[in-house]
């Protein structure tokens, strides 16, 4: 064994009570570390794999907008803008579509409905999907009552969770078969739909708050979002017409010439008359009909989810170069703030870590400041002996990078040790908090090498950081001192 | 052959808002093979002069000549180099290495190096200095498992280790008996006497002075008197 190592060890050794402060230290931060790292990741692949697999796939496309945005719509509370439709819906697919990675796609809209139950009225987040499409790609849909939507035909799927929650605080029953009453109010106006429940579903993988959605036919949620396309064409204005609006002053509209009073020769129309008399039910001369392309959002999902930064990338460039004003962003930013809930606990985590490891950094550098005065004569000594300062340096330097490896190695294992056990027994999410936090009711935790190595990266610095003093306090020693002091 | 050259060295110290003048200018040289004693009472600059020979310390004043260099002209890296090189060094206190045992504390010095010798050839050094030392049985002893002249034996052998040309012990016998003290005396003139090795060594132990073939008396870091003797291996081969 090399003479540094040899004395480093049996330094330690020797210094039982300061090494066992140390790596005490050391053992318990890296464990921490393990440990906490190895609940969030886990949770955040929990929370990547829900969302993958039954909301967002790896990439979702949309119209580019000034606000953040998700496939639940406007990030930001208060947002005025809505969300806009794919431009060039068909052209976009295609491309999408031709792209060898893509392994499936689907188009969704998303709206928010009031939904009657008797004199109460709920409140409902509705995805607007293609049904074929979507139950291709999002398998975790598991109908417990009913059937599934078909193509074409009008209805809604209610989450069992969702339907607890009338039952519970409505006292109503729904099941499939029933009609509920749908209805909204935006820019377009109030808006109100009947639709039959055409079954109840529950996720295979349960995620509270996310099964609140209801999976609506695209063409009554365009109906109540009031996704519409205008027939400007068919207004033709006559001359007379034309030189009202030509009027320079509004107040002049209301001048007793304008007005034309007609008397009616009948107080009464039945609803077959008036019907008659605004068109016949059908679209009349200027009305307005639903965009049947219009989609807020094209979610993909990508053979290989390793590709997904690669494909976004190329999206974006090629929506740049057909000047479609769309953009493709990852899971996550699909997702939104749900998704972010790990992320910002992660952080949180990680500062804390940063202030725990910067308490321990000082407690190690000042145990380590007086071993190095208590060493004083020995340093002399070497120093006297011949020893270069580097000697003395990578001495001290292997001591320090000796016990952070050695006791940081044991934190690892015991935080590998305690995820294990954690694996075995599972932590139950007691709230929807945790619930979303842990992507799943039951948190199974596991290490992942990347969390090792990023303990092991820690330790590497916890030795790095806390030798430097402690090495500047050795160097300045001299070889006088061998002498002066008594040993 | 002068090997050390001390002219006109003085050393002064900070002491609070004074100072202390350790040494007011001495001028002597040593020759290589000497066996030479720098006697005085405590305080009288002892020390002061062998940390500036063994270039330890820095003089204030004047140049001190070690193997031919000018030691003030060197930087810290060639000062660590000619220390290691030429000068071997027996402390007082013995300064063994706690965590080695003796073998490794006579090691040490060869581990600094650039030089690198066999494994063999190691071996067969180390072996001859721990029985030169009489501490064959010892060598796998850790430093706190020895009498006080049994480290010193270890710091001799480790003083010698690197085939040094000269050796500077500071008063090597203070903290030994003085049965114990003189056998330490005994066995640095026969190391002197068969390696030719320079030993300077500071002392006020009378008994002890008489070994030497050199004596330099310091009183008030000024030399009060010098005196040399004919050597014991004068014209030996």
């Amino acid at each position: 064994m090399p003479v540094l190592l040899r004395i480093a060890f049996r330094n330690l050794k020797e210094h039982k009570s300061k090494t066992l402060i140390i790596g005490i230290i050391i053992a318990l931060g890296i464990s921490i570390l393990t440990i906490g790292n190895s609940l969030m990741d886990t949770a955040a692949r929990g929370i990547q794999k829900t969302f993958i697999e039954n909301y967002t796939g790896h990439i979702m496309v949309s119209g580019k907008t000034d606000s953040p945005l998700s496939i639940f719509g406007m990030q930001m509370a208060g947002a005025t803008e809505k969300v806009p439709v794919i431009p060039q819906y068909e052209k976009v697919k295609k491309y999408v579509v031709s792209l060898p990675e893509v392994e499936a796609v689907t188009s969704q809209v998303t709206g928010y409905a009031g939904i009657e139950l008797g004199e109460e009225r709920g409140f409902v987040i509705l995805f607007g999907i293609e049904p074929e499409s979507y139950r291709k790609m999002f398998s975790s849909i598991e109908i417990i009552e009913g059937r599934y939507l078909e193509p074409g035909e009008e209805g809604i799927l209610l989450g069992e969770s969702k339907i607890l929650e009338i039952e519970k605080e409505y006292d109503i029953t729904i099941g499939a078969g029933d009609q509920v009453i749908l209805n909204s109010f935006g820019a377009a106006g109030f808006k109100i739909r009947e639709v039959p429940v055409r079954g109840i579903f529950r996720l295979k993988q349960k995620t509270e708050g996310l099964d609140q959605i209801g999976f609506i036919d695209i063409q009554s949620l365009r109906a109540l979002e009031g996704m519409v396309v205008a027939t400007a064409s068919d207004f033709k204005l006559d001359e007379e017409e034309t030189k009202l609006l030509n009027l320079d002053s509004p107040e002049s509209l209301f001048s007793e010439d304008d007005i034309v009073e007609t008397e009616t020769s009948r107080s009464e129309y039945s609803q077959q008359e008036l019907m008659g008399i605004l068109g016949g039910g059908e679209g009349g001369t200027g009305s307005i009909t639903i965009d049947s392309g219009a989609w807020h959002y094209l979610l993909i999902k990508l053979k290989n989810g390793r590709d997904m930064p690669r494909i976004i990338a190329e999206l974006n460039s090629w929506f740049d170069r057909e000047n479609i004003p769309a953009t493709a962003v990852d899971w996550k930013t699909a997702a939104g703030g749900m998704a972010m809930t790990s992320d910002i606990m992660k952080t949180v985590f990680n500062i804390a870590i940063l202030i725990v490891a910067v308490v321990a950094v000082i407690i190690i550098m000042n145990t380590l400041v007086i071993s190095v005065i208590e060493r004083t004569p020995e340093i002399g000594t070497i120093r006297a002996l011949g020893a270069r300062k580097s000697f003395v340096w990578k001495m001290f330097a292997l001591e320090t990078f000796t016990i952070s490896v050695l006791f940081g190695t044991m934190g690892i294992m015991l935080g590998v040790i305690i995820i294990g056990v954690l694996n075995i027994i599972g932590i139950q999410a007691t709230n929807t908090f945790l619930n979303v936090l842990f992507g799943g009711p039951v948190l199974r935790p596991s290490v992942s090498s990347g969390t090792i190595l990023s303990a092991f990266g820690i330790i590497v610095l916890i030795g790095f950081l806390s030798h430097l003093y402690p090495v500047w306090v050795a160097l300045k020693i001299q070889p006088v001192k061998a002498i002066q002091t008594e040993y | 052959m002068a090997i050390v050259t001390l002219d006109n060295v003085k050393k002064i110290y900070p002491l609070g808002k004074t100072e202390v003048e350790a040494v007011r200018g001495v001028s002597f040289s040593v020759e290589e093979g000497d066996f030479i004693s720098i006697a005085g009472p405590s305080g009288s600059g002892k020390t002061t002069i062998l940390n500036l020979i063994g270039c330890i310390d820095t003089p204030t004043e004047g140049t001190v000549v070690v193997d031919e260099v000018n030691t003030g002209e060197l930087n810290d890296k060639e000062i660590t180099n000619l220390r290691h090189r030429t000068i071997g060094f027996i402390f007082q206190s013995f300064n063994l290495i706690p965590v080695l045992n003796v073998e490794e504390n006579i090691e040490f010095p060869l581990l600094l190096g650039k030089d690198r010798i066999s494994k063999k050839e190691k071996s067969e050094w180390l072996g001859f200095l721990i029985d030169e030392v009489g501490l064959t049985e010892q060598k796998n002893h850790r430093a706190n498992e020895l009498s006080g002249g049994q480290r010193q034996r270890v710091a001799i052998a480790r003083a010698l280790v690197t085939k040094p040309r000269i050796v500077l012990a500071d008063e090597p016998t203070a903290n030994l008996d003085s049965k114990t003290g003189e056998s330490i005396i005994e066995l640095m003139k026969k190391i002197n006497r068969e390696q030719k090795t320079t030993f300077i060594f500071s002392t006020h132990d009378p008994a002890i002075m008489k070994i030497a073939d050199h004596i330099i008396f310091l009183h008030d870091g000024l030399i009060e008197s010098e005196e040399r003797r004919e050597r014991e291996n004068a014209g030996s081969p």
